[in-house]
């Protein structure tokens, strides 16, 4: 699966095979052998961050991975479902090409599809890898991976570990990552924020500064690639299913420092999310999928407690709205729906952005079998039980599909991307590299569920290689950079900072962080128009403004948590106004994205061959002429610029709209 | 109705080497709050009991799903994660607390690197060739033994049961109950076994097994559930093989 | 990999395995079944002063063979000796809890510390008392093994002291072969660990009873209706055992 592996790795086996005692010896004597040892900067400690790392410091190469906390804490570790691969083991005669069809179309086309085709052909491999590395996958009676069905597909495909996949995925890889450490080949920063690049006079990447969390301590690090990995942004819509630091403040800091983002406008919002005061939790899809129906009263307003509300007074609206699907509609119809009965109707629970998900009318012991850990979440962090209590939900924010753009180098021969090149994943800066949920490839318009832990752990991996396939072809290591350079950028960061702390304009960071997210939950979210949107721009506008004026409340150096969080909202509200920018300008309906007044409906009754069905297809067609491109956002001095990319299908090229009569 | 509150008194310190105190806070009350999401109203409004606005309190926290491990207090005199430690239920006043076994680096934020050292330590890692695919399935595993490592895999190193352990604290050696389940995970592996020797030896030594005082609170506080006393009887176990074999057949 | 295996060669300290696990080992076998073996010839005296002086002859037999020395050093001293130093290391290396988790493990763990503890003390006082000066000036004679045994637990402080130090041994090898059983890896499950510690609460119940009832017995005997002298006591014991046939 992987025949162009790097030569070091070569030798290894080879030194296996002569008894050479360990083959990291023999790549550190091969790396001696280069005039100045270079190094790479892994930033983000998820599972794309160390799987780059993991494959940099296999060939030899030393990394300084950099991470806000223990990287065993990332993100990662939320997700549930499983991950996704064709190992066909459920007869069901599952292909790649299908896993690849799947993926493109459920991106609605909008991802360059080289790329894909690497992605799900590799698939099997790396599962059949992490399986080695001893992750606990559930088990068929016969003692290998067991798979399950998840949605938008229609094979069984998606492994899984019990209901923590990415806790468990996410921990194999640290093992091995750990096993590099005590060899002395990473060297983990945990507890450092990434503050910027440092560049040097050709706007190369040539090292990063960050700062130690519990001193303010800022200081350059040198490096001869740099590879970001620092996951979704989704805080910038305040409350969200992200953990309370994927905030995407590092990729809006390498995005003011030159790196193009693309495709920011794709966020994915997951229907049934606990509303809470610190996050939104996810409530897995199951619950609908075994019965859950989602309701709010009749009458506005009416606050009684959900069972002593008759029947009839109960509005079922997905179950009125879709007699065809009813509560199992996929998850963007039912988002909006959510929204529609909420915002529009005004039926929310006492007014509030809440519905009913009820699972009552289920037997208890049916629920327990079926749903258990996710009923026990339920429990856990709401403390009620749902099979007493309808659960109350409202759609979330919950995957971010675009982000960095990423370059890729195309293999005629395959169609495929080329196996190594220090093209794949590079960002639009020379010598920055970007994978997992950060960057923008794979996922287009909208995600499949499962393809995220897969889409994380593999641009790790390509990442990886190409920052390697970079330094080898670099003439001139990170060493060769003048010191001024690291010193002049420490010095620029050391005076924000300062500047922060002496800032007396009055302003709270995490009431900002508040109004940010009330702001973008309001104007760009599940629905959006353009009078919204343009509100929304208004308002980021302002907030930026008043993000410059932040007053701190902690005045010291040691343990100031403000100060971070000070800088984060200033990047979330600059990755904010790409989100909404990208989003204002992009008229039309896709995947995630959608504006009512855009959207091309299907004739009712009307099939191929008919005229009205053939005009609705020549406007699908205009429309795909003049929108299906990456969104190009680029950093300036006024606000993100924004300009479009043709997309590469080449693999699969749209013929027709999509259908699902 | 007279307006409720959520009333906190937290130990706060404001450095390794500072002194320690208490303070005590109260905020608005509204249903379904949890400690962490009441430390980010208190970050917000750092407004003491007394009126005094002060420098917010300092805590860790990431997921807030219990599956990141970031979040460990002691909470009402139980080490804990605080995401899942919902005010509804705890009585007030809530005292927060840092863990005591691990270098405080201010008010409830510790340190605790010892415990992913000491992962290091015992090899907590399945021996692979090389993260490429090998064009073969992985040693096959059964769902029974699956379920059991599952368990075991699940330990987040959070610290509630190193914290709870009387024979952890900072003057000891002991490795403490976490990295033994880790020992018995990875000794359990197909593959992981090729290294059980190292790790048993690692566990023989000054600070491992041995210096298990079978206290048990382990088990108690562990907000996985995890069944940490199998684990270190499992090890007590493969030890004593092992001392027998080295003694007997080397 | 082969190098980071080698690591592992030298290790901080070889014996440190050894030196816990001798000291668990020694716990049970000799210093346990000797506090076993002693209290059943206390409990002997249950049965009247002459059959308590057959069972002493018992033992002391072993002095006419002339190895009981040998077997009170080897066998006695030395391991109570060795229990009692690693024991009073490890006692210093923990850092009781009770106050904040008070789960029955933890109440355990601190009443085998506490009871080691005061276990050594009661040993030295108990050798300090019948072998060396009895206050009173009578000694234990094992020719004259009730007599003497009343007579020098006559005075007041020896009945709650010899009850505390009694029933802390008894307690600490109840627990402790609980423990040894799970740290040499015998029990591993909690419901292997849950029947031997009722096998434990058993043992530890009928040691104790044995004890206490040696004890209450010594205390309520009447000097002036025993049996002087070994012979004596020998010679009634046999012709109390013919009687039986």
């Amino acid at each position: 699966m992987w025949p162009a592996e790097p030569k070091s790795t070569d030798y290894c086996r080879a030194a296996h095979r002569l008894g050479v005692p360990g083959r990291l010896e023999g790549v550190a004597r091969k790396s001696e052998t280069m005039a100045a040892k270079p190094r790479i900067i892994v930033v983000g400690g998820g599972l794309g961050g160390l799987w780059a790392t993991l494959r940099i410091a296999e060939q030899g190469v030393p990394v300084d991975l950099f991470s806000l906390f223990p990287v065993k804490r990332s993100h990662s570790c939320c997700a549930q479902g499983g991950i996704n691969a064709v190992l066909d083991v459920k007869g069901q005669d599952d292909s790649i090409w299908q896993h690849i069809v799947d993926t493109i179309k459920g991106g609605d086309y909008l991802a360059d599809q080289p790329p894909i085709k690497n992605l799900c052909e590799e698939a099997p491999g790396l599962i059949r890898t992490y399986d080695r590395m001893g992750v606990t996958f559930s088990r068929t009676p016969e003692g290998i991976m067991d798979q399950r069905l998840f949605g938008g597909v229609k094979n069984k495909r998606t492994a899984f570990a019990g209901a923590t996949t990415g806790q468990q995925l996410l921990y194999t890889v640290d093992e091995q990552v750990r096993y590099h450490e005590s060899l002395g080949t990473v060297t983990k920063y945990e507890g450092w924020d990434f503050l910027s690049l440092v560049l040097d006079d050709n706007g190369v990447a040539r090292g990063v500064t960050a700062m130690e969390l519990s001193s303010s301590k800022v200081q350059a690090f040198k490096a001869d690639a740099v590879i970001i990995a620092t996951g979704g942004l989704a805080l910038t819509y305040g409350r969200s299913t992200m953990s309370s630091n994927s905030t995407g403040a590092p990729a809006a800091r390498v995005y003011q420092q030159g790196a193009k983002c693309a495709n920011n406008e794709f966020i994915q919002f997951h229907p049934t999310g606990m509303p809470g005061h610190d996050k939104n939790r996810l409530m897995s899809e199951a619950c609908r999928g075994e019965g859950g129906r989602i309701w709010v009263p009749r009458k506005k307003g009416d606050n009684r407690d959900p069972r002593d509300i008759p029947e009839e007074e109960r509005f079922y609206f997905l179950e009125e709205w879709y007699p065809a699907y009813g509560n199992t509609v996929p998850r963007d119809v039912a988002s909006r729906a959510i929204c529609r009965a909420v915002r529009h109707m005004g039926l929310g629970l006492n007014g509030q952005d809440v519905v009913y998900l009820d699972l009552t009318h289920q037997p208890r012991e049916f629920l327990e079998r079926r749903l258990g850990g996710i009923l026990e979440m339920y429990r856990t962090f709401a403390g009620e039980d749902p099979c007493e209590r309808p659960m109350k939900i409202f759609p979330a924010t919950h995957y971010s599909m675009g982000g960095i753009w990423v370059d890729f180098e195309k293999d005629s021969q395959t169609g495929a991307m080329a196996r190594i090149s220090p093209r794949n994943h590079a960002t639009s800066v020379p010598g920055l590299y970007a994978c997992g949920e950060c960057d923008f490839a794979y996922h287009g318009a909208n995600r499949l569920g499962a393809n995220s832990l897969l889409s994380a752990s593999f641009s790790g991996r390509v990442a990886g290689d190409s920052a390697v396939a970079y330094i080898k072809n670099l003439s001139r290591t990170g060493n060769g950079t003048p010191d001024s350079a690291y010193q002049s950028e420490q010095k620029r960061q050391e005076e924000i900072n300062s500047g922060i702390m002496t800032c007396d304009g009055g302003e709270n960071a995490f009431t900002l962080h508040h109004q940010l997210g009330d702001l973008m939950r309001e104007c760009v979210f599940v629905e959006r128009d353009n009078e919204g949107l343009d509100k929304a721009l208004q308002g980021i506008k302002q907030l930026k403004e008043r993000s410059r004026k932040i007053s701190l409340d902690h005045k010291s150096n040691w343990g100031n948590q403000s100060l971070s969080w000070a800088r984060q909202i200033q990047d979330m509200i600059v990755l904010a106004e790409v989100i909404a920018k990208g989003a204002r300008l992009r008229d039309e309906c896709r995947g995630s994205h959608y504006k009512a007044e855009f959207e091309l409906k299907v004739p009712e009754g009307k099939f191929e061959g008919d005229p009205e069905y053939e005009k609705y297809k020549a406007k699908w067609k205009a429309n795909n002429d003049k929108w299906l491109k990456h969104t190009i956002a680029t950093h300036t001095e006024n606000g993100p610029e924004i300009s479009y990319k043709e997309v590469d299908i080449s693999v699969l090229p749209p013929t027709k709209p999509r259908d699902y009569r | 109705m007279a307006e409720k509150f959520i009333h906190f008194k937290i130990k706060r310190q404001d450095g390794p080497n500072a002194y320690a105190y208490w303070e005590e806070f109260k905020m608005p009350y509204s249903p379904a709050h949890n400690v962490v999401s009441c430390l980010m109203y208190l970050r917000e409004h750092p407004v003491n009991i007394n009126g005094d606005r002060v420098e917010p309190v300092v805590w860790d926290s990431n997921c807030m799903e219990e599956v990141c491990g970031a979040c460990s207090m002691i909470i009402n005199g139980t080490p804990r994660q605080a995401c899942s430690a919902l005010i509804d239920e705890l009585e007030q006043p809530i005292t927060l607390e840092p863990m005591t076994k691990f270098p405080l680096i201010r008010d409830l934020m510790v340190d605790r690197s010892r415990m992913f050292e000491a992962l290091m330590k015992i090899k907590a890692w399945i021996p692979v060739d090389g993260s490429w695919d090998i064009h073969r399935h992985a040693p096959l595993i059964s769902p029974n033994e699956q379920s059991v490592r599952y368990i075991f895999s699940r330990c987040m190193t959070c610290g509630c049961c190193m914290e709870a352990c009387p024979q952890f604290h900072p003057d000891s050696k002991f490795i403490g109950p976490a990295p033994i389940g880790q020992a018995k995970l990875h000794n359990s592996h197909p593959t992981g076994k090729f290294f059980k020797e190292d790790r048993l030896h690692v566990l023989m030594d000054e600070g491992g097994i041995t210096d298990c005082g079978n206290a048990q609170n382990c088990i108690k506080v562990c907000p996985k559930d995890i069944p940490l006393t199998d684990a270190i009887g499992e090890i007590g176990r493969q030890t004593t093989m092992q001392w027998l074999r080295d003694m007997f057949v080397k | 990999m082969a190098e980071a295996i080698a690591d592992l060669g030298d290790r901080s300290d070889p014996y440190h395995f050894l030196v816990r696990r001798l000291h668990s080992l020694t716990g049970i076998v000799p210093v346990g079944v000797f506090l076993c073996i002693h209290l059943s010839i206390n409990a002997s005296i249950l049965a009247g002063p002459n059959a308590f002086q057959f069972a002493v002859n018992q033992i002391h037999n072993l002095s006419r063979l002339g190895i009981l020395q040998v077997v009170e050093v080897l066998f006695i001293i030395l391991p109570i000796l060795y229990h009692a130093v690693v024991g009073v290391l490890i006692y210093l290396s923990g850092k009781p809890n009770l106050v904040n988790y008070q789960y029955g493990g933890n109440v355990r763990y601190v009443l085998q510390r506490w009871t080691g503890i005061i276990t050594i003390f009661f040993i030295l006082t108990h050798l300090w008392h019948v072998h060396w000066i009895i206050p009173g000036g009578a000694e234990f004679n094992a020719d004259d093994a009730a007599a003497s045994v009343v007579q020098a637990m006559a005075a007041g402080w020896t009945a709650p002291i010899y009850a505390i130090g009694v029933l802390c041994a008894v307690f600490h090898f109840a627990n402790g072969i609980w423990t040894f059983l799970i740290s040499w890896g015998i029990t591993v499950g909690p419901r292997s660990q849950m029947l031997s510690g009722r096998v434990c609460i058993i043992i530890g119940l009928i040691l104790g009873l044995l004890g206490v009832a040696a004890l209450i017995r010594i205390k309520t005997m009447d000097l002036a209706t025993m049996p002087q002298g070994a012979d004596e006591a020998q010679a009634a014991h046999v012709a109390g055992g013919t009687e039986v046939h």
